[in-house]
């Protein structure tokens, strides 16, 4: 049963990959977060995030695996930080952290400016974002939160005791620099890992808010860890349902609503109703921090799905198996070359903070055609575009930037593929570029859409009137 | 227990548990302690005794093997390193982490358990039992940072007792417990050394507990160690040239009381 069959009929049923992501990290992170926060290295694991962050910037600086090299810088963090631990993060040690965190975020500024690679990929791989989470995403965040859990559950005995006590455990023979050096090890992986989803603020806020409030309820260890997932659990499906419910950012709706776990729980142990009202009280409020006027992103994409209804069949199967989000791509309609632009329908338009970043009416023609082959490279499937810009009379000006958002092959991808529409020359233009899907091995069908921005931009918005071609099967489509 | 140079009968008499000639403790760029000769045995108790950074903890890490020995050897009487308990001071432990007393306890059979197994109903029963003995079994339930001083530095007492330590090591056990408390821990302790065969190390500030329960004294002052037994070291007039200050041991009620006069 996949997420979307799970979640059909609840108000998370348009999000199903990304609140299937967020509630298993929002699970299992705060049950690492519980190390995190009671031995004081809350500062170690943000610092590690970022550290990530510098390492994967530097992999696309020196076009390496990002992800290895965010573990590689992680992995020197942690052996210099072992090296230091005596049982706490001392004064000394929180000027280090802080010395490292300011190097590593200026690293990452650095190594991205230099950077090759397409914006929208480091920045999906920096930054993450929950909302366009695919299944692969769940799986990478899962597997790493469980085997990290695992390793830590194995061991635990001699991390608490090294955690809680390193000059006893060392008397005793044990080796507490090596047993926190593997918690830290394990720390960083999972940040790494989940950071690429959830994004680095989420996961910093998983791995505190949760195992802070389980702290109020002075248990024992095992009933401090199930009080941290369940809290975990229920505060980021509070903030799942608020941002469907009241057309909020995702990420930063689960960060406030664990937050609110911390007055809650306090008050749960002044009174349980007392709790109970407060949460009848948010859960009431949060319809009322909707817009006025505009549909949730919620019901944008399920309006957009809609949309496919009007797509070929070979198209809506493949938008239907694929990502959720690239079924968006009504744009993959076919049409004649030429015909005139769809108008813009209420139901595929953005919202009210969206519609001001492209205008309602669009003089152009832009009329983009795909075509997928297999590329040297193994595994890759190089897809060719063809942008054919035919300018109105009067020209109306084109969106800043123009992204293409692809779809196929069980791979999503997003990229700019026209940075300034104001430096093309004028007149029209017929312009060509070819994208590298990894990670898949058959050629498919693969659905394309154009963007004014970054899907995760909230001001960004398929670009209306745009007519994309997708490529449907290789050997029956020729290059355009 | 004895000390090398003093007393050779006794030290005959002791099979000694660990011995260090000649050793310099410290840090990588800090010596602390020079040419230190002692010797730690079964059934003694020997008070380490010094004034606020002298180094009588950084002697203690030594005798721990928590820092290396600088120059000099020390030596495992029985062929091989004995099994230590530890009793460090309550404001070492991460307090912060919510670990029950039973929990704390059994932390001191995490050697003894191997690598992956778990505590089972035995070492329970033992955690426990050992609880018990310091006082504390009905707290085994409550969460160490709920604890008083005093009921913190008993359940690390029970943690430092429960693997069946051959040298128990502690450090300033008697601080922030009530005199009632301190009298009986002390009790405790000897009659543990001498029924157990358990060699104790102590280090403190409480010159009455020295004076009328260690067998043995190690003064540490000024880089350097004067041990010898209690009765030889615990004087007045050694003591009064080892604090600079007029000192003077009385006995009464068969109890020896250390008592300091005003500075010259």
């Amino acid at each position: 049963m996949s997420p979307a069959d799970l979640l059909s009929g609840t108000p998370l049923a348009s999000i199903p990959d990304a609140t299937v992501a967020a509630l298993i990290a929002g699970t299992l992170l705060p049950m690492l977060g519980v190390w995190v926060v009671y031995q004081r290295i809350v500062f170690l694991g943000v610092t590690l995030a970022q550290v990530a962050a510098a390492g994967v910037a530097l992999g696309l600086l020196l076009d390496l695996p990002p992800l290895p090299m965010g573990f590689l810088l992680c992995a020197i963090m942690v052996a210099v930080v072992a090296r230091g631990f005596r049982g706490g993060i001392g004064s000394g040690g929180d000027s280090a952290l802080g010395a490292a965190f300011c190097v590593a975020s200026a690293l990452a500024l650095l190594f991205i400016s230099r950077s090759p690679a397409e914006v929208d990929e480091i920045e999906h791989v920096l930054h993450g974002n929950l909302i366009f989470a695919l299944p692969q995403d769940v799986l990478r965040v899962s597997i790493a939160l469980v085997a990290g859990l695992a390793v830590i559950g194995l061991f635990f005995k001699q991390i608490l005791f090294s955690a809680f006590d390193g000059e006893t455990a060392a008397a005793l023979g044990l080796r507490p620099r090596l047993w926190l050096l593997v918690l830290f090890a394990v720390l960083a992986v999972v940040l790494t890992l989940s950071m690429t989803t959830t994004g680095s603020l989420l996961t910093s806020a998983l791995l505190i808010l949760p195992p802070l409030a389980a702290l109020q309820f002075r248990r024992g260890m095992k009933a401090t860890f199930a009080l941290t997932a369940l809290l975990g659990f229920l505060g980021t499906l509070a903030g799942l349902l608020l941002a469907v419910t009241a057309d909020l950012h995702l990420e930063s709706s689960i960060v406030v609503t664990t937050f609110l776990l911390l007055p809650l729980v306090a008050c749960w142990r002044l009174s349980p109703f007392l709790a109970l009202a407060a949460v009848a009280a948010l859960a009431w409020l949060a319809p009322h921090l909707a817009p006025a006027a505009g549909p949730a992103p919620a019901e944008q994409q399920a309006a957009a799905r809609d949309t496919t209804s009007d797509l070929p069949p070979d198209i809506a199967a493949l938008l239907a198996e694929g990502d959720a989000t690239a079924a968006t791509a009504a744009a993959a309609q076919p049409r004649a070359p030429g015909s005139p632009a769809p108008p813009v329908t209420p139901s595929a338009s953005p919202g009210a903070s969206g519609a001001a970043a492209a205008p309602a009416h669009h003089a152009e023609l832009l009329e983009l055609s795909l075509f997928a082959q297999p590329a040297a490279e193994p595994a890759t499937v190089e897809v060719s575009w063809t942008l054919d810009l035919k300018r109105g009379t009067p020209p109306v000006a084109l969106p800043r930037t123009l992204w293409l958002v692809t779809s196929g092959c069980g791979v999503t991808d997003e990229r700019a593929i026209v940075r300034d529409t104001a430096q093309l020359p004028p007149g029209d233009q017929l312009l060509t570029g070819s994208i590298m899907l990894k990670g898949t091995t058959s050629v498919g069908p693969i659905a394309g859409q154009l963007w004014t921005g970054p899907r995760r931009d909230e001001r960004s918005v398929p670009v209306p009137g745009a007519i994309v071609h997708p490529s449907t099967a290789p050997a029956a489509h020729g290059h355009p | 227990m004895a000390v090398a140079g003093d007393s050779p009968a006794v030290a005959a008499a002791a099979v000694p548990l660990v011995r260090l000639t000649g050793v310099s403790c410290g840090y990588e760029r800090h010596i602390v302690l020079t040419d230190v000769s002692l010797q730690v045995a079964r059934r003694h108790v020997l008070a380490l005794v010094g004034p606020n950074g002298a180094g009588k903890t950084t002697l203690l890490r030594t005798l721990l093997g928590l820092l290396p020995a600088r120059a000099g050897r020390i030596e495992h009487g029985e062929g091989q390193p004995p099994r230590i308990g530890y009793v460090p001071q309550t404001d070492v432990s991460e307090v912060l982490f919510p670990v029950t007393a039973i929990e704390v306890a059994l932390m001191g059979l995490t050697p003894r358990l191997g690598l992956i197994r778990r505590a089972g109903a035995a070492e329970k029963g033992a955690a426990q039992r050992a609880l018990e003995r310091f006082g504390v079994g009905d707290l085994a339930g409550r969460q160490f940072r709920a604890l008083s001083g005093g009921q913190r530095q008993r359940v690390l007492l029970a943690r430092g007792l429960v693997g069946d330590p051959e040298l128990l090591v502690l450090d300033e056990p008697v601080r922030g417990l009530d005199v009632a408390s301190s009298t009986a821990l002390v009790a405790l302790m000897v009659g543990l050394a001498r029924s157990h065969g358990i060699a104790i190390v102590v280090a403190t500030h409480s010159l009455d507990l020295v004076a009328n329960h260690a067998d043995d004294v190690a003064l540490v002052h000024r880089g350097a160690v004067r041990a010898g037994p209690a009765a030889e070291v615990m004087t007045g007039a050694v003591l009064s040239q080892f604090h600079g200050l007029p000192v003077h041991v009385h006995e009464v009620d068969g109890q020896r009381v250390v008592l300091a006069g005003k500075a010259p």
